[in-house]
Parts: structure tokens; C-alpha cells; sequence
């Protein structure tokens, strides 16, 4: 679904992303993980085409990301940013419908209301933006990709999600409803990419995790195989306890102490 | 219980924006309402039962009538007619302007655009006037727009590139920057109304403060195409511009080609100021406070806000233009002394309201 061949990245004299070689399939759900200044949030604009590589390319549906028109393009991949400023006062309905782009009103009502109620702001539609909280506007933001993410879908079958950060200004419980959001969509095709800072969010979300540092993809594959104190040490240079969440399986952690 | 106060919590504060027809049939009403005002007064009077008289309804002393008739065609309408394309066009280059800018603060007089363009027209007077006496002269009506327009577009791009860094806008340098090229060009169009003996140059005033007087068939033909195409450029922009206000990556990550938007706002811009001020020199404030009031009634929406924009803008115009004929009435006042005494207090405002954001 999206591929990274041999992506270099360079701003001035620094090297932002080194040789990486990355394939997504619909269906997977991956997290890049990694310490600050690890490239995550880079490499999520090069996967866009927010920005072109230095060196190689990125292919979204084996096509690369420069040849495409900036529409053709968001119709095969959407991307929720990190924080977004707002310059006019919008309300959330409008802000959301914008994931539609220039289709016709009366199909989208539809759309909107599922999104709306899917991100749980149902009864918000017809606030000011600006009126609502960090984390209700995160949602806002959501609901319109994945409105757009809806019209890519009806009209070209599955796409990409990419994700920065999503949970970042977030209650826990709309954490993981936004997780889930995007689990049952990759559970329908789509290819989601996420960056994620909580490495437990990141287990319990990705079916395989990406860990990144200094630039380089370092380790590449489930959660058991990536989340180990081995990685974790060397990675993030703290020193952790993993466990298991005993039901699931799945790796969470535990950092032995804040040091000092 | 809960659900009821969650629900009351979730309505407070609720927009409801009124459906765009009725919007725009509201305006049209409102244009044709100030038109006909606009009509009936001036230094030379003309009640409404003599207009109707004009008109073939009603009869009238023929004497009267016919100077009536006169007054009409050759004066008042190409005048009204003028304002009303001035209104729209200066309207339409500042929403676009605070569109593209990402700033309600943005007007083309404010920052130096109308300046620029002035000046361009300005050289272009005393170019024809020296070097080409003959064929150019009697053409500049209709070069003059152009002009005009080049002289737009040349401060609009400069501006950009002063206020814009790695994609994002400062409102603090893009005020300050603009007010450098407004000094500028007004310096350059000081210096050529002290060269020139030009008569078409001597009235400074028409540069500076702006004015419809000596309006004409002629002037309107000039610039009402220029009109059109900025009516046709706004269709083709509103969404891009909709998207833009969420920040250059989401407009692109939502299928905006964001560097064609930028080329395209910034001609439109430009076109639209350049026309402008070609047949009235620089007035402000009509590109600040027409999208601002807008977006208070029907939102942000550049949709519905860019035609409503060219509609309120040129009611506006012809209600100043008409203020101006009459409060000092059988003399006029400036132009753009009324819309700044109404513009002026209400940029005070918002500067003010939005200090956060201009915070250096």
C-alpha cells in the first residue's frame, strides 16, 4: 500500500533520515516509535509528501508521492497532524465537512454525522472550533479524516491513515477510542501508520512496531519482538521492566525507577 | 440528568450560520436599496418622483426632465457604477488577503498594496505623458488598470516573501513589513506629483486618500472586467482558501495544491487592487471591515463569504461615496477620509482583541 525505498532525508548538513526501507500493507497497523529527534514525525511527512526525500522515493499505491496531483493524493492517504491552529472561527461541522472536499452537500451530511458521532462530539457540531478544548478539537480533526478518509475509501477502495501523535492531547478513554477508530479501519484495508510516544498505547494498538532512532529504523516487527528491555536500553536509554498483560499477552512497561 | 446538563454544556455557544441564498438575496436587496439612494443624491438633487420621471413613469417638467436625464447618464450612474466596482473589488482583494494570509488584519491599503499600485500608476501617467504623447496618452484608461495591477502584484509578492518563513505567516512582520512598502510607494508617489506638471498627477489627494470624482463610462469599462475575472478567480479559490485556514500541510494533506492556491490568490489579489485603485487611488479599510462583519452573520466559509464580500463591499462604497458628495455638499469630501474615520477605529479593535497574536 505504501512503500519507502531507500529514504534519505537531509535538511542543511543534517541527516534527518538515513536508508530507510519501510512497506506497509492495508490491514497493518503500525506504530513508529523512538526516542526525541528520532525522525518519527519527519518520516511521517516524507510518507505523506509533505516532503520529498533527499534520496529515494515513496510509493502510495505504487505510485510516487510527487507524481501525484495534492487531490488524487488525498484520496489514497489522509493525515491527522499534531496541533492545528485554526485562523477563523469555524465550527466543528464545517471544519469537519472540509474532509469532504468540493463533493456535493446533501452526500455528505451523512458522512459528517457518522464521523461526529464516531469521535463522540455529536451534540459539539455547531461550536466555534476555538470554544473547545485541546482534546475536543483533536477530535474534531479526527472526524474530518476520517471523512476523508470515507469519500477515498468509497471511491478507490482502501487508503493510509497516518497519525501524529494522535493521542497526544487526549483523556484516556478518547485515547482509545481514537485507537480503535483506526484498528477497525485497518480491520477494513486501510494501511495506518502511527507515531506514538506511549510505547503501551503502541502495544496495545500495533499489530507491529516500528522503532526508530538517530534517523535509522533499528527495529522492525510485533510488539514482542521489539518491546524488550534489550531495545528499550538501548534505544531509549532507560532501564525497564516489561511484563506481560496477562490475559492478551501483550508487552507493557515499566520503567524501574525516574532515575536519580 | 447528566445527559441533559452534558447536552446544555455542548449547546452553549452554538453557531447557527443563516442558509447562503437568503444571504445573498439579503445583499442584493441591500445593493440595490443603496443604489437608489446613491441615485437620488449629490450636489445636483434628484427626489425620487423626478427619477421616476427619468425613467418615462410619471410626467415631469421637460426642462427638467432632460437636465435630470443628463445629470444621470453622464454623471451620477457611471459614478455610482464606479464606486460599486470599487467597493466590490477592494472587498474581494481583502477577504482573499486575509484568506491567503491567514490573518483577519490584512487590507491591501493597509499594507502597502494599494500603494504599489498607485505608484505604478502613477509612473505609468507621467511615462505616457512624457515619452509618448501622442498614441499612449489618450490610451492610459485603459493601460492604467494594468499597470496598476503590475504594481499590485510586484508589493503583494514582496510581501509574502518578507512575511512568510518556512510556511507560516507573521502577523507582527506582515504589518510592519507592509507599512514599510506603504511608505515607500507613497515616498515615490509624493516625489512624482512634485516632479510632474501633469495635471492628471497635480491632486495628490486622489492618490492618497482616494476619490471617485471624474468618474466615467470609460473608467468603468476599464475596470469591470477586471471585476469579473476576480468574481471568477473567488469560485475557483473558496475551498483552498477554507482549507488554508487550517495551516499549509493540512490544506495539502487535504488535497489543496497549495503553491497554486498562493499563485492563484495572489493574482486575484493584486488584479483586484490594481483595478481599484487605477480609477480612485487608495482607499482603505473597505477590505477589513466588510469580511469581518460578514463573518460575524454567515461565518468564515470563503464560499459564501468571498460573493457576499463583492456584494456588501460594493453597498458599502456607494454609501461612503454617497456620504462624501453630501456632507459637504456643493464641495466633496475625500473618500477615503470616510472609510478611514469608519475603518480606522474598527482595525483599532481587532488589533486589539487579537494583541495576543500580534505579540512580537
Amino acid at each position: 500500500m505504501i512503500a519507502a525505498r531507500d529514504v534519505t532525508f537531509r535538511a542543511g548538513t543534517a541527516t534527518l533520515l538515513q536508508d530507510i526501507v519501510l512497506s506497509v500493507a492495508g490491514g497493518e497497523t503500525v506504530a513508529l516509535v523512538g526516542p526525541n529527534g528520532a525522525g518519527k514525525s519527519t518520516l511521517l511527512k516524507i510518507l505523506s509528501g509533505e516532503l520529498q526525500p533527499t534520496r529515494g522515493d515513496v510509493l502510495v499505491k505504487g505510485k510516487g508521492t510527487g507524481s501525484y496531483h495534492a487531490r488524487d493524493l488525498a484520496a489514497h492517504r489522509a493525515v491527522l497532524a499534531q496541533s492545528i491552529t485554526l485562523t477563523f472561527p469555524f465550527t466543528v461541522e464545517e471544519v469537519v465537512c472540509m474532509g469532504a472536499g468540493d463533493r456535493k452537500t446533501a452526500d455528505v451530511t451523512r458522512a459528517v454525522n457518522d464521523a461526529l458521532t464516531a469521535v463522540d462530539l455529536a451534540d459539539y457540531r455547531h461550536r466555534i472550533m476555538t470554544t473547545l478544548s485541546g482534546g475536543e478539537q483533536q477530535r474534531a480533526h479526527f472526524a474530518r479524516i476520517l471523512v476523508q478518509l470515507a469519500y477515498g475509501e468509497a471511491e478507490h477502495g482502501p487508503g493510509i491513515l497516518l497519525l501524529d501523535e494522535p493521542t497526544a492531547s487526549l483523556d484516556l478513554r478518547h485515547q482509545l477510542d481514537l485507537l480503535r477508530l483506526a484498528r477497525e479501519k485497518a480491520a477494513r484495508g486501510t494501511a495506518v501508520i502511527a507515531v506514538l510516544h506511549d510505547l503501551n498505547l503502541a502495544t496495545l494498538f500495533a499489530s507491529r512496531i516500528v522503532m526508530l532512532d538517530r534517523g535509522r529504523i533499528v527495529a522492525d516487527g510485533t510488539a514482542a519482538e521489539t518491546i524488550t528491555d534489550a531495545w528499550l536500553e538501548r534505544v531509549f536509554k532507560v532501564t525497564t521492566a516489561v511484563g506481560r498483560v496477562p490475559a492478551a499477552g501483550i508487552p507493557f512497561i515499566l520503567p524501574h525507577s525516574i532515575g536519580g | 440528568m447528566s445527559a441533559l446538563a452534558d447536552q446544555g454544556a455542548a449547546s452553549a455557544g452554538s453557531v447557527r450560520r443563516p442558509v447562503a441564498a437568503l444571504v445573498i438575496a439579503g445583499l442584493v436587496l441591500l445593493l440595490a436599496a443603496v443604489a437608489l439612494g446613491s441615485v437620488t443624491v449629490g450636489a445636483a438633487g434628484i427626489p425620487l418622483s423626478r427619477l421616476l420621471a427619468v425613467f418615462g413613469v410619471g410626467a415631469g417638467d421637460p426642462a427638467i426632465v432632460a437636465r435630470d436625464e443628463l445629470v444621470l447618464w453622464s454623471i451620477r450612474i457611471p459614478r455610482i457604477m464606479l464606486a460599486a466596482t470599487v467597493g466590490a473589488l477592494l472587498a474581494a482583494a481583502g477577504t482573499a488577503m486575509q484568506g491567503l494570509f491567514r490573518n483577519p488584519l490584512a487590507d491591501p491599503a493597509l499594507v502597502g498594496v494599494s500603494s504599489g499600485a498607485a505608484l505604478a500608476a502613477a509612473i505609468t501617467i507621467v511615462a505616457s505623458d512624457r515619452y509618448a504623447v501622442g498614441r499612449l496618452a489618450s490610451l492610459s484608461f485603459e493601460i492604467l488598470p494594468l499597470a496598476a495591477f503590475c504594481g499590485g502584484l510586484i508589493t503583494t509578492m514582496l510581501l509574502y516573501r518578507i512575511a512568510t518563513r518556512y510556511s507560516r505567516t507573521s502577523i507582527a512582520i506582515f504589518l510592519l513589513g507592509g507599512l514599510a512598502i506603504a511608505a515607500l510607494a507613497n515616498a515615490g508617489i509624493g516625489l512624482l506629483v512634485f516632479l510632474s506638471d501633469d495635471r492628471q498627477l497635480r491632486d495628490i489627494t486622489f492618490w492618497m486618500l482616494g476619490s471617485l470624482g471624474g468618474a466615467t463610462w470609460s473608467k468603468v469599462a476599464a475596470i469591470a472586467p477586471f471585476l469579473a475575472v476576480a468574481v471568477m478567480i473567488a469560485g475557483f479559490i473558496s475551498r483552498g482558501l477554507d482549507l488554508l485556514a487550517l495551516g499549509e500541510a493540512e490544506a495539502f494533506h487535504s488535497g489543496i495544491a497549495v503553491e497554486r492556491l498562493k499563485r492563484v490568490s495572489i493574482v486575484l489579489i493584486a488584479a483586484a487592487t490594481g483595478a481599484a485603485v487605477s480609477v480612485s487611488g487608495v482607499i482603505g479599510f473597505v477590505g477589513i471591515v466588510v469580511p469581518h462583519l460578514l463573518r460575524l452573520v454567515i461565518g468564515p466559509g470563503h464560499r459564501l463569504l468571498l460573493p457576499a464580500s463583492i456584494l456588501l463591499g460594493a453597498s458599502l462604497m456607494m454609501a461612503a461615496d454617497s456620504a462624501a458628495r453630501v456632507l459637504a455638499a456643493p464641495a466633496e469630501i475625500p473618500i477615503g477620509i470616510i472609510t478611514a474615520v469608519i475603518g480606522a477605529p474598527f482595525f483599532l479593535y481587532l488589533l486589539l482583541r487579537q494583541r495576543s497574536l500580534v505579540s512580537l
